[in-house]
């Protein structure tokens, strides 16, 4: 069994960070969302506050991590190469339904200079540099809702901002829970948990 | 300019009056016709000819309701309304029952005053003209100009009086019982986002009654105030009930759809949901959540396989 150090602690701290301020903002956001209903356990008051608290702090470490990743330059290993991209996609997608249950070994291993599959590389990419930065944006928005404009295509400005972030949002809940489960991928069911809290990833 | 802008009200400002009300425009026409009161205060007497003209009244002479007392200049006490609104809006029956409409309209005004005579309006010296110019009320006008002028004048009439403690203690009856003024700003510092609640929803639609027939004049204590965020921020909010209750029914008769008019007008957080968006959503993490225990569970059996074919 050999181990290699992948995640330096900044990245760590930011990914835990991360994960809680998205549990508290998808529970939050439900809260309001669903208010008067058996969805929203938290009530509405709570929901409000909480959200935007994390909601700050959301935005706040994603400036760490637009920051901490340029520095260290860890943006690269978000840079697919175009390449044959959609060969390695099917390749990894097809190990995911198919390959894992005939006992197949991963198509493509973990190194320092490729830290994700390909498929984890096209959904990082756009979850991180694409989705992230409009629920923060539009989560402004609503946060100042004098800075939206009064009509948006006819309809008063707030509504489609909102209907936005919701639809945001429901993405990067459905990426959260797909990333969590697809984490229990590794050598162990737990193995890649066990490395974003120690930094080593076991082959 | 005072001299010209008097002379131009005098010359033509009283044109904008019916024929029968010239005579009283030559004075009441004038913007700065207006007399200090026992308190120091300044009472206007200004009757505004474009709005009278656009008024539920603007039939009306002047006499209908300043039968007494104008026999002199300036006129004297008896001068002000010989009738409240009541006599014409509760008892002139031969004017109420002409049409179907109008008897309509009389039951609702009956309606309202009974919804008024259990506010805490009643308790004070707040009369239906307090809030009411009888001179410029038009609601349907002020409907039509939509939500947020109909908010925004409406909240005006309220902080008319209740931002300013001299004005709020003068409608307080004397035998009422002491009671110090407290500024709303004070008074809702508990309210999150408390100037913008106060753009986009009116005073009564957390201070009056939803129960009975619900006409917004019953204005109960603050205790009784709509404090629960659901209350509004929920699918059932109490604004379909009030705020937008008329504009939802002229909506619903045009597009079948309720909250086509809130998307257009308003976002609620919790009661603007889209239908299709939560639908859309709920069938996708239900079929996710699905998928992923399916794979999950071949994936056990898998593993489960392999431990077995390995010994």
């Amino acid at each position: 069994m050999s181990k290699i150090y992948l995640y330096p602690l900044w990245l760590r701290v930011w990914h835990w960070l991360n994960a809680l301020c998205f549990l508290i903002l998808i529970l939050t956001g439900l809260g309001m969302h669903y208010a008067g209903t058996w969805v929203s356990f938290i009530s509405f008051e709570y929901s409000r506050l909480f959200h935007n608290f994390f909601g700050i702090l959301l935005s706040v470490n994603y400036a760490f991590f637009l920051f901490g990743n340029l520095y260290t330059g860890n943006y690269k290993q978000y840079i697919p190469k175009l390449n044959g991209i959609i060969n390695r996609i099917y390749l990894q997608a097809r190990y995911y339904s198919y390959g894992i249950f005939q006992g197949e070994d991963h198509p493509f291993h973990t190194d320092v200079e490729n830290k994700f599959n390909p498929l984890q590389q096209i959904t990082y990419l756009f979850i991180m540099y694409v989705f992230l930065p409009l629920v923060v944006i539009s989560g402004i928005l609503l946060f100042f809702p004098e800075t939206a404009p009064d009509k948006i295509w006819g309809m008063g400005g707030i509504w489609p901002v909102a209907i936005f972030h919701i639809s945001i949002g429901y993405v990067l809940s459905f990426f959260m829970f797909a990333h969590i489960y697809l984490a229990t991928h590794g050598k162990t069911v737990t193995a890649n948990f066990k490395s974003m809290i120690d930094g080593y990833h076991e082959h | 300019m005072l001299v010209f802008y008097t002379i131009w009200f005098l010359l033509f400002a009283s044109s904008l009056f019916p024929e029968e009300a010239k005579d009283c425009a030559r004075c009441h026409g004038m913007e700065t016709l207006a007399a200090r009161t026992q308190g120091g205060g300044v009472r206007s007497f200004f009757i505004h000819p474009g709005k009278f003209d656009d008024s539920y009244h603007k039939e009306l002479k002047c006499t209908e309701c300043h039968s007494k007392g104008l026999e002199i200049y300036p006129h004297r006490s008896e001068a002000l309304p010989s009738a409240d609104c009541l006599h014409c809006h509760g008892e002139k029956k031969d004017f109420w029952d002409k049409t179907e409409e109008k008897k309509a309209l009389l039951s609702k005004m009956k309606d309202i005053e009974t919804e008024y005579r259990v506010s805490i309006h009643s308790e004070s010296n707040v009369k239906c003209e307090t809030c009411h110019n009888p001179h410029e009320f038009n609601l349907d006008l002020e409907r039509e100009k939509g939500l947020d002028h109909l908010i925004k004048t409406e909240n005006e009439l309220c902080l008319n009086c209740h931002l300013e403690p001299r004005k709020w203690k003068s409608f307080r009856k004397e035998d009422a019982e002491p009671k110090d003024y407290r500024h709303p700003f004070v008074v809702h510092a508990w309210l999150p986002s408390r100037e913008l609640h106060w753009e986009k929803v009116r005073c009564l639609d957390c201070h009056s009654s939803y129960s009975g027939t619900n006409l917004s004049h019953h204005i109960q204590k603050k205790e009784k105030a709509v404090r629960d965020c659901k209350s509004c921020h929920s699918n059932d909010s109490i604004l379909k009930d009030k705020l937008y209750k008329m504009a939802l029914r002229q909506e619903k008769n045009k597009s079948g759809l309720m909250n086509t008019m809130l998307w257009n007008e308003a976002y609620i957080i919790g009661a603007t949901r889209n239908f299709y968006l939560d639908l859309l959503s709920s069938l996708s993490f239900g079929l996710g959540f699905l998928v992923m225990a399916f794979h999950g569970f071949m994936r056990y059996k898998t593993s489960k396989r392999m431990e077995g074919k390995s010994e």
